[in-house]
């Protein structure tokens, strides 16, 4: 659940900031997010991303699913082996 | 229950977290600039911040050592509590990021002004996901240092002004010239929201915080501490820059920190203002990071500690993303996140929730 939590923070967080866009402005929240995305260039963007790349990282952890993919892994190794 | 008991901060690491807390960025901005006697706002609102506390200590006895979100979920039933969670950690990480930005203006505009933007927020970000990581007695601990440095670099701002002769305390005059009831608007519109109302993050961390009557004690001195030490800041920057200079100026205490002027050897000391807004923002965010955290891995069940590195990061990707001035990232926080967050958020639902609580569980039931 930790990239979900990631991922619903990070869409509620520019929603809201799109929101606060539009009060300011006094323009609708679709103009209000197309203003808000594309003016943060690709540094904001890829530390979204980042974050829900680790997230992502931390629940394949939790989960043990690199483990159970690592010992899969090393059954074909063995499969192979005289 | 061992392991609870190991975590509580102790009175001094409270006092000193909720003081840095408090200081954070307001000792650098000040107070807003909407009437000349800024001081003197500053000196009202410690009356409705200390009622504001007493909604809080009412929540908190509310919650049996439980915390806020727990209490939110008991309030207003399962799934709308859990909303409310979500919400509340959404608050938290946009301060955090208002207040990186707040940071970053300064530094970007003092010492690092050809580095590119992204650079110090990824580093400050990493820099608040281990502070967090950490814990609160880390924090707690750290929160000790961070105090007496600020205070110390204050005073030693204060003590090279005074004797570069450029403090003239017949600049706080005219007093109240535009009367006090403006005073009394800008004190209920404003001053009391920030930063005295962000004090309710520290309802999330009701279960490390101690007795609930030591824990009032405590809240109520660093309230009048923050406010003596806010009010003398206040006082520097218009006995240094006058009530006409400081109306145009963002950073007052930056401006009033370029006055220093002792016998033409030791000038310039913006350092000491932007150290003093790293380490107070740095704590700050910690807080508002550990809080939204703990929300959303109410929300989400996860492991909080899988969460910090990833909030981090999105808080220093909102803290860009937040406005695209600073002009508007000023009047922003102003004017519509004072009234479309920190009311709502700070005032009306902890006190609805009270009011809740005292309705659906009587006395004996709570």
């Amino acid at each position: 659940m930790t990239a979900l939590g990631t991922f619903v923070l990070a869409l509620t967080g520019i929603l809201l900031m799109a929101m606060l866009d539009t009060l300011v402005y006094q323009e609708s929240l679709f103009r209000a997010l197309m203003g808000l995305l594309p003016d943060s260039t690709r540094g904001p963007l890829a530390m979204i991303i980042a974050a829900l790349l680790i997230a992502l990282w931390a629940d394949l952890k939790q989960t043990g699913w690199m483990k159970k993919a690592m010992a899969r892994l090393s059954g074909w190794k063995n499969a192979w082996k005289p | 229950m061992e392991a609870l008991n190991a975590s509580k901060l102790s009175p001094i690491h409270i006092y000193t977290i909720q003081l840095v807390f408090l200081l954070g960025t307001s000792i650098i901005f000040g107070t807003p600039k909407s009437v000349p006697d800024t001081w003197l706002i500053d000196l009202i609102s410690l009356l409705p911040a200390a009622l504001l506390c007493c909604l809080y200590a009412g929540l908190v006895d509310a919650s049996h050592e439980q915390g806020l979100y727990p209490l939110l979920e008991k309030a207003w039933g399962r799934y709308a509590g859990k909303l409310l969670t979500l919400c509340y950690a959404l608050y938290f990480l946009y301060i955090a990021s208002r207040n990186i930005r707040d940071m970053t203006e300064l530094v970007m505009t003092t010492l690092l002004r050809f580095t590119p933007n992204g650079l110090p927020v990824v580093m400050f970000a990493l820099l608040v996901a281990y502070a967090a990581a950490g814990g609160l007695p880390a924090i707690g601990r750290l929160s000790v240092m961070i105090a007496a440095l600020v205070i110390l670099f204050f005073l030693t701002l204060a003590w090279m002004l005074y004797f570069s002769q450029s403090i003239d305390f017949e600049r706080l005059l005219p007093f109240l010239s535009q009367g006090f009831g403006k005073v009394l608007q800008a004190s209920a519109s404003q001053s009391i929201w920030v930063p005295y109302g962000e004090l309710i993050v520290f309802l999330v961390f009701v279960p490390h915080l101690g007795a609930k009557r030591e824990y009032r004690r405590i809240s109520l001195i660093s309230l009048v501490s923050a406010c003596a030490i806010l009010t003398m800041s206040d006082i520097l920057q218009t006995t240094t820059l006058g009530m006409e200079n400081i109306k145009f100026s963002v950073f007052a205490l930056l401006d009033a920190a370029r006055m220093i002027d002792i016998f033409h050897f030791i000038t310039r000391m913006d350092a000491l203002v932007a150290l003093i807004i790293i380490f107070g923002v740095l704590l700050k965010c910690a807080i508002f990071l550990y809080a939204a955290v703990k929300g959303a891995s109410r929300v989400f069940p996860t492991q909080a500690k899988h969460l910090h590195l990833s909030f981090a990061l999105l808080a220093g990707a909102f803290s860009m993303m937040v406005s695209h001035n600073g002009a508007e990232h000023v009047a922003e926080g102003l004017k519509y996140v004072i009234y479309g967050l920190h009311i709502p958020l700070q005032f009306l639902l902890p006190l609805g929730t009270l009011l809740l609580i005292w309705i659906r569980y009587p006395k004996g039931e709570r």
